[in-house]
């Protein structure tokens, strides 16, 4: 795994169309459920805010959830291991 | 299995049933929707009274990691045109319903007291609502929330629902429409002021490794599509100035096809540069064609905040009702959102008594103020009475056909078909698919329902009866469309398109869109077909289909809409536009001005269109 990127993630720019959990979910369950996907996207459609938060310990760094990300909100970063639980 | 869940709000009695018999045979979503409506809903029934059935379906890819899968039909006997009446919102309700275990809703009778539906782990529960009653969407959508919690998606009404509007919208994530055709009022009448529903089930495939293809196979369509970057960066305002500079503006109710200062005053490059501030997407879409946008100029609007614009919005506020001030057309939009108002028929009630106005049929006196186009005082004040049925409201609440038969002259204004109000685009500057299929639409006048796939939005009709063709050979080789279909509609080699094969197809092409789930956005419907359809359901459902079965499927969904409109009166001789349109030419860009349509024509497109779908 350490040779593996990092995943990174900037709020700023995610729309909140959230295929990241799918991609995540039906990657690692085989199922589409938001709810076990490692990566998390918070929408607040009303002030629109998006909140991304990543389980890291989950995480295998498939970085199936980037493929999905159109907006560039989700990226894979060549950096060193870093285990903070939760980012961004 | 495809769940039911009836709700007989009479009795406050929830049940279950499998309809995936319904499912497999109509696709899903509107396809179920049509089937249910046709057979609970007696024939003469009062749309706004117990024996109308309130349906929302959610089809078998919703949920889904496929581009765009997230929408929700909600279907009806309309209080508006008093016949079929059915409407598709984005969002993320119907992808947690199915994460609930649940696709479709049936609601029967009408509830003692305000209610509101939760529903979570495959069952509905009951629960007063007495104390949202009276209550915005937005203020709705919070207290819910606050009270249940933030992880529920909540669709409901506002004001205008409650108190029968008409034309009254359902809401969901504060936004996203259930539009046109007047549902929020069949909700409010059945004393329903929202429904929750908090979902965390999983949504397994049938054939896993064909999936995946398909998966790639839909986004790298999707994301070819020449749309997809003109649709990313300005939504579907991307033709606000194609249709001001092909003069086919709604202006002034439907008298004024080009302003000259449209593209510097509410164009797409003003709104793009001035107000969008970032993208906002449906659940599952890629394009992301919403935008949050933002008033940083001084005056009233400063730090106004919401999602636009849409063209549609620009088009009814500004165009229609001539407002030149995107702010203004940004805090109309926010009205109709938070009292649940569709825009389309709200602009269109208001263009009409504001021209009975100018033409002395009103006065000023009997709606408490003066009306004007581009008044936004006037316009703003007159949503709120509409919403809250109060003075002159009550009667614009009744939509313009029951409006103008109160005011006697007044009919020459009412711009509707089948007492649906029409939309955004005026058939006179080019009687296409678009504006073709408000006259063929089984919810009325609108232009949602018919879109061609290889539309030329620039280029000017061959003749009434004859589309050019927008791409080459090559795009209609590999175009997704049975090649029978093909001679029939472009010729063979394709040079052209026949309007009538066209709008049947069309109408076709977007049933199934909405049968499945997907959107309409182009993007999407200019590159998926029946055949891709047909293969990702088998993949993901089990059930076998081809590109012939799915759109027999979606025919026989769109007849049985047809004879439910015949069920209750519809003929032939309603496929009609406004007198207008036959009768007034249309000035246009540039001091030009286009000529009224031609009666005769319109009428042979009309019989070809029947012919084609079979007896009217």
């Amino acid at each position: 795994m350490a040779d593996r990127a990092e995943l990174t993630a900037d709020a700023s720019r995610c729309t909140g169309c959230r295929l990241c959990m799918l991609a995540c979910s039906f990657a690692n369950h085989r199922v589409h459920r938001p709810g076990a996907s490692y990566v998390r996207v918070e929408v607040d459609e009303k002030e629109f805010a998006c909140r991304i938060f990543i389980d890291r310990e989950k995480c295998r760094r498939c970085l199936v959830c980037v493929e999905f990300c159109e907006s560039g909100a989700l990226q894979a970063k060549a950096a060193p291991l870093a285990a903070s639980a939760e980012g961004a | 299995m495809a769940v039911l869940l009836k709700v007989d709000l009479t009795g406050g009695v929830i049940e279950k049933e499998d309809v995936t018999g319904w499912e497999e045979r109509y696709l899903g979503g509107v396809g179920v929707n049509t089937a249910l409506l046709s057979d609970l809903v007696p024939a003469g029934a009062d749309p706004l009274g117990p024996d109308n059935v309130l349906l929302f379906g959610v089809g078998p890819l919703v949920g889904t990691m496929l581009p765009t899968a997230c929408r929700t039909e909600a279907t009806a006997k309309s209080p508006l045109s008093g016949r079929f009446g059915t409407a598709s919102s984005g969002g993320s309700f119907g992808p947690y319903l199915r994460y609930a275990g649940v696709e479709y809703l049936a609601f029967f009778g009408r509830a003692p007291a305000p209610a509101l539906l939760v529903v979570e782990e495959g069952q509905g529960r009951l629960l007063e609502a007495g104390d949202l009653w009276g209550l915005t969407v937005w203020e709705t959508t919070d207290r819910i929330r606050a009270k249940l919690g933030h992880e529920y998606r909540v669709l409901a009404i506002g004001p205008a629902g409650e108190n029968l509007v008409r034309f009254a919208s359902i809401q969901n994530d504060y936004f996203a429409s259930f539009g046109r055709t007047g549902l929020g009022a069949v909700m409010g009448s059945k004393n329903l002021k929202a429904v929750a529903v908090r979902g965390d089930g999983g949504l397994e495939v049938a054939h896993r490794q064909e999936f995946l293809k398909l998966r790639k196979e839909a986004f790298a369509r999707v994301k070819a599509e020449p749309s997809f970057g003109f649709m990313k960066r300005y939504g579907s305002m991307v033709v606000a100035d194609p249709f001001d500079a092909t003069g086919a503006l709604p202006g002034r109710n439907f008298t004024v096809g080009s302003y000259p200062d449209w593209e510097q005053t509410r164009g797409r490059k003003i709104f793009e540069t001035r107000y969008k501030e970032r993208d906002v997407a449906c659940f599952a879409c890629p394009i992301a064609c919403a935008h949050w946008s933002r008033v940083r100029e001084e005056g009233p609007w400063l730090g106004l905040a919401t999602r636009g614009l849409e063209v549609t919005f620009v088009m009814e506020f500004g165009a229609k009702l001539e407002l030149k001030s995107i702010p203004e057309i940004f805090r109309c939009v926010d009205i109709c959102n938070h009292y649940g108002l569709d825009v389309v028929s709200a602009a269109g009630c208001v263009a009409f008594l504001t021209e009975a106005f100018e033409n002395g049929l009103i006065t000023e006196r009997e709606i408490g103020f003066a009306l004007a186009f581009g008044d936004f005082a006037a316009i703003s004040r007159l949503l709120l009475l509409i919403a809250n049925r109060e003075g002159i409201g009550d009667l614009l609440a009744e939509g313009v056909l029951r409006a103008s038969r109160r005011l006697p002259g007044s009919e020459r204004f009412a711009m509707h078909v089948k007492g649906v109000e029409i939309p955004v685009k005026d058939p006179r500057a080019k009687c296409d698919t678009f504006t073709f299929g408000y006259l063929t639409s089984t919810r009325g006048g609108d232009s949602l329902r018919a879109r061609s796939p290889v539309e030329a939005v620039l280029q000017g009709m061959v003749d009434f009866r004859t589309e050019p063709l927008g791409v080459d050979a090559a795009h209609i080789e590999k175009l997704d469309m049975p090649v029978r279909l093909k001679r029939e509609i472009f010729g063979d080699p394709p040079g052209a398109v026949d309007l009538p094969a066209m709008t049947r197809y069309a109408e076709d092409l977007i049933t199934i869109i909405n049968c499945v789930g997907l959107c309409i956005r182009p993007p999407v419907l200019r590159s998926l077909g029946p055949d891709f359809y047909a293969r990702v359901l088998r993949a993901v459902t089990g059930r076998q289909y081809d590109e012939e079965s799915v759109l027999a499927a979606a025919a026989a969904v769109w007849e049985m809409q047809r004879e439910f409109n015949r069920r209750e009166g519809e003929t032939a001789a309603d496929y009609r536009y406004p007198e207008r349109f036959y009768r007034e030419g249309l000035p246009g860009k540039g001091g030009s001005t286009v000529p009224a349509l031609d009666s005769g024509q319109v009428e042979a497109n009309v019989l070809a269109y029947l012919r084609l779908r079979g007896r009217n």
